[in-house]
């Protein structure tokens, strides 16, 4: 029995958030009033001229030198002819002959566990197209989307699972939306698009047999679960004797099952040539160089560096790399009080962020130096966690530094001013019936005395220290006994 | 530039327009509003396949039957700034495919010169206007010597800029790497100041460029060298060759040095350019599929639509073209057509580039013969053939203007001088020289008239 291997490629569509389309001026507005943001370029009209956005070059190159490419200093702008209603001039201009970037890559961690290079062919620019709405026996046409920038990036067919395809795919996300934020990153309104092509091959063969492509998965979910069928699927029929067909599959959300959309008959022949309105594309080595220097601390550089730093554990690493703007918080915050970096990171992921979107701790009321103050003076006893965790829900509140809130409020009074042996005494004495079955042998009241001591201090007794000198005492009243 | 005023133009309309055909569509011309500017009081006719916001533009197609251009193109509208009118719009072959005007949807356009002739093409409407004084000057493209063959024919100033020069945007696109909008006028001394409002660089248009001065620089023939391609000496009629020599000796008496050129690749320049043009026009007309914004032809579904509505709103020409264009990208053709065309059009190109170490100006015929008869069109390929002489500006980027140099037949002769790029100023200097020393419109028109006498007489 042959075991068959999977070979998985991805083509994404990302695209890109700026002002104005690819080639004109207008919006680029989610949302607004259908074919309210066109123009004679983008709708196609007679003697209409392109005009390249800069902004889309720069975050073009940007993206490809997060992804390690190799950067076109010269590259071309092409015409892919194909005939669709949405397609306003019923060719799209891309880049087919020379793209803007080639040859990257993306580590992901392989089904085996392993770190595996994912090879990036390409990287290109070009626009999207418009919205049909298709209506019973009418579509509806909406050119608003018509023009917009979007790059496609082209992977090798490296992957190898679902899983991995999903890996890459949210990678790509991470880097394209939190860390360098040239795409909005919503699903819904088509921020991202995710084709994949999806064929076997007996294990260990180098050969390439028919792929079929599965078209506009556009979950990170939906991807695994697509694409794992799709292979069993392949394996399957080929098992079988079947062969594989190269078409165009949907992904069917209900029945959980990849279905033909169109067969591909031979190859489309897009008559490429090179875009006469545009000429050719050439940037300087300055301009790529000085894009270069803008990038970010990229995700493995920065999970590298957290790890060494703070030795914080996998699951606080995963939320950091993540969510960048949490991550930058927890720096500038352990930058004041970097001893109890740990605990910064636990009073985060544990307290803060219950309290604060993280999505938008950016603009959290507490500020990250105002957390350092709280933890530092928990850790310097100056408050009891139960104190600190309240204090934390008024700064949330009231925007107040802990100090602040202390220094005004009675509650807040310092811990170690109390006298915890005296009051520890005092429980004992008070509840001598308890006592007295303690220490003929019910070790578990220690506990109850615990909790009534810190009643008796208003809270403002630390149960840990609490519970030491109760221990303390206790042992000592077990000994005056025998 | 003087104008011949809004009265007279708008009676030779009225007196003429019916006949020749020329205008689509004429804008009441007390409408315009009149601007201050260097351009003040001039009237200007406008191909119809410039957009000019708020009329119509129909490309003299069906497929643009009741289209109203949403916006002005450049060109047009820094010409307005400078006070021009805008008559209306000009006839033309479909889609600037043709060279006869006999190609639009919309009837052809006649010769003003002898009616049973054609105007040429596919800027017909443009020639025809200008010489039966419809218009002070008017606006054509060119793509292969749109602008310049019908100017021959029709006996006026026919001039094509370097490519870049006048800005595309709002200029229907043909083939967007050969087209540029041409001017036609009854004088080389007012195109001068039509480029110096009109040309320069559009943020709109990408493939345009930082315009050359205009001066007002006068030129000499004195130690200047014409040179001629020896190649077409072969191609010129008895009649036309008369013409050209006593242009030569002009030359020659008044200091100016003939240098000979050779042209070797002279036979590829057609299928260079259909090759080329056929490509990029099989892209350009694809919008044009009865979905946006054009008459639609219903159909069960969409290839239907599409079939019905290309196939019935162009014309036989139209899709000629875009068949041969579509061909010559396919996969299997790309690399022995499309890519050997463009390969071929370097070395034009060079040739070409080359002349110019060795000559300031190249003069050529600009057809092979006068204006044809309506009754005696050659076949589509013959016609194609028609282009030889004007095409390789196009190719090349250069700046060409056709000038009228005598008459035949009674029917207008015109010869073309060609400049390296960026030397429009000079080219159009040298070309006021000949129409000041040598011949111009007002010589053709008297000369035309003299022999309409004559034969009057004779019978």
């Amino acid at each position: 029995m042959t075991t068959y291997e999977a070979v998985i490629g991805l083509e994404i569509h990302i695209q890109i958030d700026t002002k104005s389309k690819a080639f004109c001026r207008c919006s680029t507005n989610y949302g607004d009033r259908q074919n309210t943001n066109i123009c004679p370029v983008c709708t196609g009209q007679p003697g209409a001229l392109p005009v390249l956005n800069s902004e889309f070059i720069k975050k073009a190159v940007l993206f490809s030198s997060a992804v390690n490419c190799n950067i076109n200093l010269d590259s071309t702008f092409d015409r892919k002819n194909y005939f669709y209603p949405d397609m306003p001039k019923n060719y799209q201009i891309t880049q087919f002959f020379k793209p803007v970037a080639e040859e990257g890559y993306l580590e992901i961690t392989g089904s085996d566990g392993q770190p595996r290079k994912i090879g990036i062919e390409r990287v290109h620019m070009e626009e999207d197209t418009g919205k049909s709405l298709h209506m019973g026996s009418r579509t509806l046409l909406n050119f608003n989307r018509a023009g917009l920038p979007l790059i496609e990036v082209v992977s090798r067919p490296d992957m190898k699972s679902g899983a991995e395809a999903s890996e890459y795919f949210k990678k790509i996300y991470l880097i394209a939306v939190k860390y360098l934020g040239i795409c909005k990153g919503n699903m819904e309104e088509g921020n991202l698009r995710c084709d994949a092509n999806v064929s076997i091959r007996p294990l260990g063969s180098t050969e390439l047999f028919t792929k079929a492509e599965v078209k506009n998965v556009n979950s990170f979910s939906f991807i695994q679960k697509a694409i794992d069928y799709e292979i069993e699927r392949q394996i399957t029929l080929v098992s079988g004797g079947g062969e594989v067909e190269a078409e165009t599959r949907l992904w069917n959300v209900k029945l959980k099952q990849t279905e033909t959309m169109r067969k591909k008959y031979g190859r489309n022949d897009y008559r490429y040539f090179n875009e006469p309105d545009l000429g050719p594309l050439r940037i300087t080595e300055d301009f790529v160089k000085k894009i270069k220097s803008s990038l970010p601390e990229l995700p493995d550089i920065r999970l590298k560096k957290l790890k060494e730093k703070y030795g914080l554990h996998a699951e606080t690493l995963e939320l950091f790399v993540n969510y960048p703007y949490v991550a930058a918080y927890f720096e500038e915050a352990a930058k004041h009080y970097p001893a109890g970096a740990q605990k910064i990171s636990a009073w985060i992921t544990g307290e803060l962020l219950r309290l604060q979107d993280k999505e938008q701790i950016d603009t959290a009321v507490i500020k990250p130096q105002m957390l350092a103050e709280l933890v530092m003076m928990l850790e310097n006893k100056r408050l009891t966690p139960v104190q600190a965790k309240d204090i934390l829900e008024i700064m949330h509140k009231e925007g107040k530094t802990a100090s602040a809130i202390a220094e005004a409020d009675p509650r807040f009074g310092k811990a170690d001013e109390i006298n915890i042996e005296d009051i520890v005494k005092q429980t004992l004495n008070e509840n001598s019936e308890q006592l007295k079955k303690y220490l003929e042998g019910k070790e578990s009241l220690a506990g109850f005395f615990v909790g009534q001591a810190v009643k008796k201090s208003k809270g403002m007794a630390d149960p840990a220290l609490v519970n030491e000198i109760l221990k303390k005492e206790l042992t000592n009243l077990k000994k005056n006994r025998e | 530039m003087k104008s011949l005023g809004r009265e007279l133009i708008n009676k030779n309309i009225t007196d003429k327009n019916s006949l020749l055909n020329a205008y689509l569509y004429t804008s009441s011309l007390s409408d315009n509003p009149d601007k201050s500017g260097s351009l003040s009081g001039t009237v200007m006719g406008v191909k119809d396949n410039i957009n000019i916001a708020g009329m119509p533009m129909t490309c003299g197609s069906k497929m643009l039957e009741g289209y109203i251009s949403p916006y002005t193109a450049t060109v047009a509208q820094r010409l307005m700034d400078a006070g021009a009118a805008v008559a209306g719009k000009l006839n033309m072959d479909e889609f600037a495919m043709g060279s006869s005007n006999t190609y639009s949807a919309y009837g052809d356009v006649k010769n003003p010169w002898d009616n049973n002739r054609v105007s040429g093409g596919s800027s017909g409407g443009s020639a025809a206007a200008v010489a039966a004084g419809m218009c002070d000057f008017a606006l054509g493209s060119d793509t292969g010597g749109s602008v310049r063959q019908p100017a021959a024919y029709c006996g006026v100033y026919g001039f094509k800029p370097t490519y870049g020069v006048l800005s595309r945007y709002g200029l229907t696109a043909f083939a967007s790497s050969l087209d540029q909008i041409g001017v036609l006028s009854r004088s080389a001394g007012d195109i001068k100041d039509i480029m110096r409002v009109a040309s320069g660089r559009d943020s709109q248009d990408s493939t345009s460029i930082d315009a050359p001065e205009f001066s007002a620089t006068e030129m000499t023939l004195a130690g200047k060298r014409i040179g001629v391609i020896k190649e077409y000496a072969g191609s010129m009629k008895p009649h036309i060759r008369k013409i050209y020599d006593d242009l030569i000796l002009f030359i020659k008496n008044n200091g100016g040095e003939i240098v000979e050129l050779s042209f070797p690749e002279y036979d590829k320049v057609v299928s260079v350019y259909q090759i080329i043009a056929t490509a990029e026009a099989s892209s350009n007309l694809a919008r044009f599929d009865g979905v946006r914004y054009t008459p639609r032809s219903e159909g069960a579904d969409l290839m239907e639509v599409y079939l019905n509505t290309r196939s019935q709103l162009f014309g036989p020409e139209v899709r000629r073209r875009i068949a041969l264009g579509t061909f010559v990208l396919s996969r299997k053709c790309y690399d022995s057509y499309y890519l050997k065309a463009a390969k071929v059009r370097t070395l034009i190109y060079n040739a070409w580039h080359a002349y110019f170490d060795k000559a300031d100006f190249v003069l050529t015929p600009t057809t092979a013969d006068i204006a044809f008869k309506r009754a005696e069109q050659p076949d589509a390929i013959s016609l194609y053939l028609e282009d030889l002489f004007t095409i390789p500006a196009n190719l090349t980027g250069m700046p060409a203007i056709s000038f009228p140099a005598g008459v035949s037949n009674a029917m207008p002769v015109g010869f073309q001088l060609c400049a390296d790029r960026l030397k429009d100023s000079e080219l159009l200097s040298m070309a006021s020289l000949i129409e000041n020393k040598f011949y111009n419109f007002s010589m053709l028109e008297k000369e035309i008239e003299k022999g309409r006498r004559n034969s009057n007489d004779n019978l």
